[in-house]
């Protein structure tokens, strides 16, 4: 009987290989052309936020995980939170800011509410809103002054400028450049199943259809398309939005979630104060998700009479 | 390390086409961007110079000079030079486009681009009104006395049209005033005031006052700068500013707070270095008040601030001038 | 035709490692010593009927059931022994279960068979013939058939289990090639059994030679068709097979009568057959794969000790610490001892690495509730169960799971998912919890 009741040694004996730092290690590496695009772009300004952002991330995460000591694993989750947190700031961000929002985001967004999975926020989310409103000239210096490209991106519409949006030329946070490499990185979470693509099609979608309506000067007259290549929509749709933690995990909670996202984004964007809505929206969002999921919860088998009287195929 | 290799290898992968995309669209959409940055450059030109060749030229070297190009026309010949400066101004950072005739010697025009300076103050450098203070100015230009040119820097070449003729000039009191008879040495060299000595006789006596000053014979006031201290200060304004008119003093005092620890009254010291130029032919009209002065045969032109905005227009003027030297070395031959 | 059931998990080729032993001819096995389990699974405790001592014949029963008391079903089936022998004890013994009690018998190597049983051909006469050969569900849970087949609902299909969709086991499968008539025959028994139901037999595509065996045999056979299905982890549950193939839920709390339908395995089909022909159950097919010298399909009497199927089949190989299960790695028992002996539904003997999986914070990823065949939150009830929170789990349906294992297979936090809604399933059934 011992040997029944070890949890360990209870059905079933075989797991499937991937465990959360793979999982965490393949949104590294599909934050990696976002990150190669930063770095192009924005040079030794987006290295120093990188580096300053993802250390001050990792070393909280490991210091939290020696204060816990019930032997929680570094799991890589810090360092995606370091990424995403330094790719959603300009790249003039003040760098000790910069660190003190990582620092926030660990330790207190997700350890002291659990660690990994526990947290109702995500963390790199509510770190830049932290800095949003204790420290908001520090996000100053947002894009690139520069003699040749004055157009701010969210005024800019017309041809040229949505092909500058999809290859990167646009100002705004260090992540949200290119567009196309975004997209690519979003190419392999898909291949490798760290997202499902209906969340951030229907985030994307939400938010495009809502502009469409309501962004134009009369109804059905928005420009959703240079509203969705620019700021940091495409970079949340497919790595802040699909984030495990902060999202509902059943089929119809994942396209309310994605689809109040796109349209709080939308929203805040048109009439919010921020220039850009994305954090904001994703935070408010994550706050909805426990009763978006209880509402949310899939039929189960045999609960439903309907099913059970399902006609009989051999008559059909 | 064999679990190891898979990831190392995908981040690679992806890296590696992240890069080759990045390149790629580099290449296809590079003469795109050059072309929107062209039309972006003309834009912020527009009205003040145009041509049918813009030759971008080297500005490494100059963190604060953003763009220089030597405009040419169907025929090749030089319309001019457009020069973009960034430089500070009230609000923060200000792009200033400075168009300059062929030889330098007068502006064509200005504009001011992206600014932060405040609106309906600092912002008035943007206003006609204060463009056209440059059309045809004389470079460099100067503001109530400020040029905001660097010390030594532009060579004044030999094409340039500084008036200035080479040589020694001197100009003196005719007699002695409270026992001291001051004079002023000036030496132009190239078109440009290399050397200022503002001295005075000691009556009776076969020292001058800087040297009186210098052996701490002539103490003016306890731990103040001394005379001849103060004199230089002066010496190295004028060789600054090129032109007496351009020192700012109080014409009924002759008092001035404008240079560190001057508390003489320097109104002589202007109206000889003037009378001195007066020798060489091309000096300031020494018209004390300020006001707009377009004289074409000096070297230089003076421009009225924009009331309440003084940072913003000595910004602006600043930057004219740096576009002004970056031209004249162009000019020049040395670059 | 087929539809698909909801959640499950495609393991793929590497995972299945089915080729180890799908090729592999069934050889017989027969030991000098048995152990025949008095409790044979599921259900209640059979009572011995020989003493130490005895003799006894191949095809005797040794166990019969208990009486029934009041109106309530025994949930057990008579046992018989495997070979001709002398009783060497009436003694508990190391079982999946811990201690159970078991007849020993001692095989004498001359196979002497008791009198065969007798045919039937009525509906009423194959019921009988089911409970007269001890016959049990083959595919693991061991529900005695003939209480299956003692419904007064209308059925309108069989459905032959042939899914056989737990990595490493093939036992099915052999059957399936090497012994097509008599599945055919068990099936037309099953159908009889049934009253004239629609019978199918359903195969996963992973299985081609043995739809095409099957597909040969059934042509030209009245109401009874070969249903090819996708390879997808749980098909061969019950209820998953019925929502596959008829688009069917099973009531909460009922059974597949409940909606017309009754499943049997390939192996129960097989063994009806025989029983037919005069033998009861008293052998079985048993897959040894995993980490073994020479992975085998062995045709070994009900009693068989894992140990000597283990010596038989080369023993173990690798260093590494080993885990035995009885059955397939995602249902089967993690086995104490090799002193177990085979059950009527042990269908496989798995040796794997002794896993090292340490459980981490559940990441909310959403796999557990994507691969769940019941719809339910695995992740939700797990952490109900650690807070002790038997209301959520009511909230949850924890009694609907069906205990496949998904969940944890796919967990990348390698929680224990399945092994606590489980408890919480038990919780409900033993407490008689009524769920919301």
């Amino acid at each position: 009987m011992e040997y029944k009741q070890n949890i360990a040694l209870s059905a079933p004996h075989i797991r499937r290989p991937r465990d959360t730092q793979g999982i965490m290690r393949d949104v590294c590496i599909g934050l990696a052309p976002a990150v190669v695009a930063a770095l192009w772009f924005f040079r030794w300004k987006a290295l120093w936020l990188l580096l300053v952002t993802v250390a001050a991330c990792a070393l909280t995460e490991w210091a939290c995980l020696r204060l816990r000591r019930d032997g929680a694993p570094f799991d890589g989750s810090a360092v995606v939170t370091g990424l995403l947190l330094a790719l959603s700031l300009p790249a003039g961000t003040n760098l000790f800011a910069a660190a003190a929002a990582g620092v926030f985001s660990i330790a207190v967004v997700k350890q002291l509410l659990g660690g990994i999975g526990h947290n109702l926020l995500n963390p790199a989310m509510a770190g830049r809103a932290m800095l949003m409103a204790v420290w908001p000239t520090a996000l100053s210096g947002y894009g690139w002054a520069d003699a040749a490209s004055s157009a701010t991106p969210l005024a800019m519409t017309g041809d040229e400028g949505l092909w500058s949006m999809l290859w990167g030329r646009e100002n705004g946070s260090i992540g949200e450049t290119s567009a196309l490499l975004i997209l690519l990185g979003g190419a392999y979470l898909l291949c490798t199943g760290c997202i499902r693509l209906r969340v951030p099609v229907t985030c994307i979608w939400s938010f495009a259809l809502f502009m469409w309506i309501f962004g134009g000067d009369t109804l059905f007259t928005g420009d959703a398309a240079a509203q969705v290549l620019s700021g940091g929509l495409m970079l949340g749709a497919f790595f802040m939005v699909t984030d495990f933690t902060g999202k509902p995990t059943t089929f119809a909670g994942e396209l309310l979630f994605a689809g109040g996202v796109g349209i709080v984004t939308a929203a805040l964007r048109l009439w919010g104060p921020y220039p850009e809505g994305m954090c904001f929206a994703i935070l408010l969002m994550n706050l909805a998700t426990p009763l978006i999921e209880y509402l949310t919860r899939p039929p189960v088998y045999g609960t439903w009479p309907s099913r059970s009287a399902a006609p009989d195929p051999a008559k059909r | 390390m064999k679990q190891w290799l898979k990831p190392l290898l995908s981040l690679l992968a992806v890296t590696a086409i992240s890069v080759a995309l990045l390149f790629g669209m580099d290449a296809v959409t590079r003469t795109v961007i050059e072309k929107q940055e062209m039309q972006a450059v003309h834009k912020a030109f527009s009205g003040v110079i145009s041509g049918d060749t813009w030759e971008a030229v080297d500005t490494a070297g100059e963190s604060d000079i953003k763009a220089a190009y030597r405009v040419l026309d169907k025929d090749g010949s030089l319309l001019g030079y457009a020069v973009t400066v960034s430089v500070k101004g009230y609000g923060g950072e200000m792009q200033v486009h400075t168009a300059l005739s062929p030889d330098a010697s007068r502006f064509l025009g200005l504009r001011v681009g992206d600014n932060q300076e405040t609106q309906g103050y600092g912002s008035r450098v943007t206003e006609e009104a204060f463009y056209s203070q440059f059309n045809s100015l004389a470079a460099p230009a100067s503001l109530d006395g400020y040029t905001g040119l660097e010390n030594g820097t532009g060579s004044g070449g030999s094409s340039s049209a500084a008036a200035m003729q080479d040589g020694s000039y001197r100009a003196e009191q005719a007699e002695y005033v409270q026992g001291y008879q001051y004079f002023v040495e000036i030496t132009v060299e190239g078109g440009r005031i290399t050397a200022v000595n503002w001295d005075a006789l000691k009556e009776g006596s076969d020292r001058t006052k800087k040297q009186e000053s210098e052996a701490g014979e002539y103490v003016m006031t306890e731990d103040g700068p001394l005379w001849h201290e103060q004199a230089k200060t002066m010496e190295e304004a004028l060789i600054d500013a090129q032109d007496p008119a351009a020192l700012v003093y109080d014409a009924d005092t002759g008092k001035t707070d404008a240079y560190t620890g001057v508390s003489v009254d320097v109104s002589e010291f202007v109206s000889l270095a003037s009378e001195a130029l007066a020798s060489a032919g091309a000096q300031g009209s020494g018209d004390e008040s300020g006001g707009r002065v377009e004289n074409a045969a000096t070297g230089s032109g003076e421009v009225d601030g924009v009331t309440g905005a003084t940072v913003s227009s000595k910004a602006v003027v600043k930057a004219a001038n740096r576009a002004y030297e970056f031209a004249a070395a162009l000019a020049g031959g040395s670059r | 035709m087929p539809l698909p059931f909801r959640g499950g998990v495609a393991f793929g080729h590497a995972v299945e490692h089915k080729d180890q032993t799908s090729q592999s001819k069934i050889q017989p096995f027969t030991p000098a010593r048995l152990v025949l389990l008095m409790r044979q699974g599921f259900g209640a405790e059979c009572i011995p009927t020989v003493k130490p001592g005895d003799r006894v014949l191949a095809g005797q029963v040794v166990g019969v059931p208990p009486a029934a008391e009041g109106n309530r079903p025994v949930f057990a089936a008579p046992v018989h022994c495997g070979v001709s022998g002398t009783v060497r004890a009436v003694e508990p013994r190391p079982s999946a279960e811990g201690q159970t009690l078991a007849v020993v018998v001692d095989s004498d190597g001359k196979g002497e068979a008791a009198p065969p049983l007798l045919g039937a051909n009525s509906r009423d006469g194959v019921r009988a013939l089911m409970r007269e050969a001890g016959l049990t569900g083959m595919g693991g849970a061991g529900f005695p058939t003939f209480l299956k087949y003692d419904t007064n609902k209308p059925i309108r299909y069989v459905l032959v289990n042939g899914a056989e969709c737990e990595p490493y086991l093939t036992g099915d499968h052999r059957l399936m090639v090497e012994q097509t008539a008599q599945v055919i025959a068990g099936a037309k028994a099953l159908q009889t059994a049934a009253g004239g139901a629609l019978g199918m037999l359903c195969v996963e595509e992973n299985k081609p030679d043995a739809i095409a065996l099957l597909e040969d045999a059934v042509r030209g056979q009245e109401g009874l068709s070969v249903v090819r299905l996708p390879a997808r982890y749980p098909q061969g549950g019950e209820r998953q097979l019925i929502k596959a193939v008829l688009g069917r839920e099973v009531p909460a709390g009922g059974l597949p009568a409940d909606c017309g339908v009754i499943v049997s395995n390939v192996g129960t089909a097989v063994a009806l057959a025989d029983a037919l022909q005069g033998r009861p159950l008293t052998h079985r097919v048993v897959t040894v794969a995993g980490r073994v010298g020479k992975p085998a399909n062995l045709y070994v009497p009900v009693g068989t000790r894992l140990s000597e199927l283990l010596e038989y089949c080369g023993g173990v190989t690798g260093d590494a610490r080993h885990l035995w299960i009885a059955g397939g790695p995602m249902t089967g028992a993690a086995l104490p001892s090799l002193e177990v002996p085979v059950v009527k539904g042990t269908a496989g003997l798995v040796v794997l690495d002794r896993p090292e999986n340490r459980e981490s914070n559940c990441i909310r990823c959403g796999g557990c509730a994507r691969v769940c065949p019941s719809s339910l939150l695995p992740f939700a009830i797990d952490a109900a169960v650690i807070a002790g929170d038997m209301a959520a789990c009511v909230t949850y349906r924890a009694d609907q799971c069906i205990s496949c294992g998904c969940c944890s297979y796919i967990c990348p936090a390698k929680r224990h998912l399945a092994h606590r809604v489980t408890m919480a399933r038990s919780a409900f059934r033993e407490n008689r919890v009524k769920p919301a």
